[in-house]
């Protein structure tokens, strides 16, 4: 095939009327609300450019070389696997987030009509609740289940305390220790409350929404001496992520300054020598969730699944699903590629792993019933989804080769 | 790559410099978008009234042309329909095959895929230029610009085939 740019000069010989005497016969047009309809509409027609990062003041840096589109090409067949979705796990009211890591599954279950509640420690293989922690503060419900991590020795909870006299909140986090399975240490940030949570190496990084919610911000705590070391304060209303990738902290929300109803679409990349905002990168769907390890981010595309390089910064894999909104549950597999599920149908799916290039490398035998729910996370040493449903129960889904 | 008409005390004669000298590119571009040739002229004609109303406020009348011009079509798309892709317009019979094909694959991209991919591809612009014109970071171009580039070629591919 010719030269994409080739291709283009065939524009060239497209004919083009002379719209000169029409603009004589518009006239001259001054930016006055007043002005007819079409003028008026270019203040909404903006949204749909993405017209998201103008006037943040924002150092925006080239990330690297030219993006190389890969186009997948399996290597040979796809290991088959089987799917064994098992039975749901009664765990209490309302469970709202997952993590797994530091020797186990950990569940935060929120307790009806309060801001506490438990954190549940479960075998990584039998299911079995192996420990019960009463917690005055938990993760809230609204960006979409994070809000714990496990990490540098601890677990990581975010949320918020009420004030004494009434007011709303200090955003805050509690470390709890995963040997004698209690707290250890709780961490207030001010006004607020606290989101999304990620630990990397001695780092905690925490989303905080700023008092009223009008803004968010990311703190970067110490896991050792439980500092904050550092606040960076994003030019956005709502994120619902954060993770480390390609040497940057991301955190996922929706774009700059945008208000009411809107998607989660845009990562904001923060350099964390300098602890500044660095980069904003927008995608044309709601992409939350997505999935990150060290070297690869892969978040929701149009009837696919899109891999962005986050050292380079361009979108190298673009992966066409069954299902037209792409994917269920989604997961990193640590190495650059990704477990998801993919919605063939509304009721029936399968479980897929794509390799770093886009390669499907495994995918289920058979098609299985979605298992939906709030929140999601994947032991990749007994390769398990533990999905948390919205009331009462975490069912875990076993991948199995053959 | 678009280019600002040089400094002049008269805005109206610079508007009309940009038109006789990015005009055919313009409505080139814009007809690559939105597959339609008269709500392409509609545009570009609107674009240029404004920038002749703005007068000397517009500091850079071949960017703000185009910026304006992109946005004022791909608001009449949304206004025509929120959902269905553009579909080419009966005009297309005078075209020739090559341009056919390719507007008719450029349909098939998202909004934002379709004018990051005209602007670097056909008007020359750097990612930098195209950013500065949609009001995005040159990373939010070259995610759009990587995935119009290969799903383009697919479908120019499978064209070509």
């Amino acid at each position: 095939m010719a030269d994409l740019r080739e291709r283009f000069r065939a524009l060239d010989q497209v004919d083009t009327p002379d719209v000169w005497p029409r603009v004589g016969e518009l006239g001259p047009k001054p930016p006055s609300p007043s002005q007819p309809t079409i003028a008026r509409r270019l203040g909404i027609i903006a949204l749909s450019f993405a017209v998201a990062v103008a006037g943040i003041g924002l150092v925006v840096r080239a990330l690297g070389t030219t993006p190389r589109p890969v186009v997948p090409r399996p290597p040979s067949e796809p290991v088959l696997l089987s799917v064994d979705v098992g039975d749901p796990i009664p765990v209490g009211a309302y469970p709202n987030a997952v993590a797994v890591g530091e020797g186990a599954v950990w569940v935060s279950v929120r307790d009806a009509g309060s801001e506490g509640g438990q954190i549940l420690r479960l075998d990584p293989r039998s299911g079995d609740i192996e420990a019960r922690i009463q917690m005055e503060i938990l993760p809230g419900w609204e960006f979409g289940g994070g809000g714990i991590a496990a990490g540098a020795g601890r677990l990581w909870v975010s949320g918020r305390r009420s004030q004494s006299e009434g007011g709303c909140c200090e955003a805050t986090i509690v470390a709890i220790d995963p040997v004698s399975n209690s707290i250890v240490r709780e961490v207030p940030f001010g006004l607020g409350s606290g989101a999304d949570v990620w630990v990397d190496g001695d780092d905690v990084w925490v989303l905080t929404f700023t008092e009223g919610n009008g803004s968010m911000r990311l703190l970067r705590v110490n896991a050792t001496t439980y500092d904050v070391m550092a606040t960076i304060e994003l030019p956005t209303t709502w994120a619902q992520q954060v993770f480390t990738s390609g040497g940057s902290v991301w955190v996922h929300g929706t774009k700059p300054d945008a208000r009411g109803p809107v998607e989660v679409n845009t990562l904001y990349r923060v350099d964390p020598e300098r602890n500044e905002l660095v980069d904003v990168i927008s995608f044309d769907i709601q992409s939350f969730p997505l999935a990150a390890d060290d070297v690869a981010i892969w978040h929701r595309e149009i009837g696919g699944i899109a891999r962005v390089d986050p050292a380079g910064g361009g979108l190298f894999v673009d992966v066409p699903t069954q299902g037209e909104d792409c994917c269920g549950r989604i997961a990193s597999d640590g190495s650059g590629g990704v477990w998801f599920f993919d919605r063939g149908t509304p009721e029936r799916g399968i479980v897929i792993h794509l390799g770093p290039d886009g390669a499907i490398l495994a995918e289920s035998a058979e098609a299985i019933s979605p298992v939906e729910g709030v929140a999601s996370d994947l032991d990749l040493e007994t390769l398990t989804f533990w999905i948390v449903q919205y009331e009462h129960t975490v069912t875990p889904v076993r991948i199995r080769l053959g | 790559m678009v280019q600002d008409a040089p400094v002049t005390v008269d805005p109206a004669a610079a508007v009309e410099r940009v038109y006789r000298e990015q005009g055919a590119k313009l409505f080139r571009s814009l007809y690559a978008f939105c597959g339609d040739r008269e709500l392409a002229a509609d545009a570009l004609a609107e674009a240029l009234a404004q920038a002749l109303g703005r007068g000397d406020a517009v500091e850079s009348h071949a960017r703000w042309i185009w910026r304006a011009s992109f946005r004022i079509a791909a608001g009449e798309l949304k206004a025509r329909s929120t959902s269905k892709p553009v579909t080419l317009t009966h005009d297309t019979y005078e075209m020739a095959e090559p341009a056919v094909d390719l507007v008719q694959a450029l349909t098939r991209l998202s909004p934002n895929q379709r004018v990051v991919a005209i602007l670097h591809l056909y008007a020359d612009m750097r990612t930098r230029d195209v950013a500065a014109i949609l009001g995005v970071t040159q990373a939010t171009v070259r995610v759009h610009l990587s995935q119009a580039r290969r799903r383009l070629r697919t479908l120019l591919e499978d064209d070509d085939g």
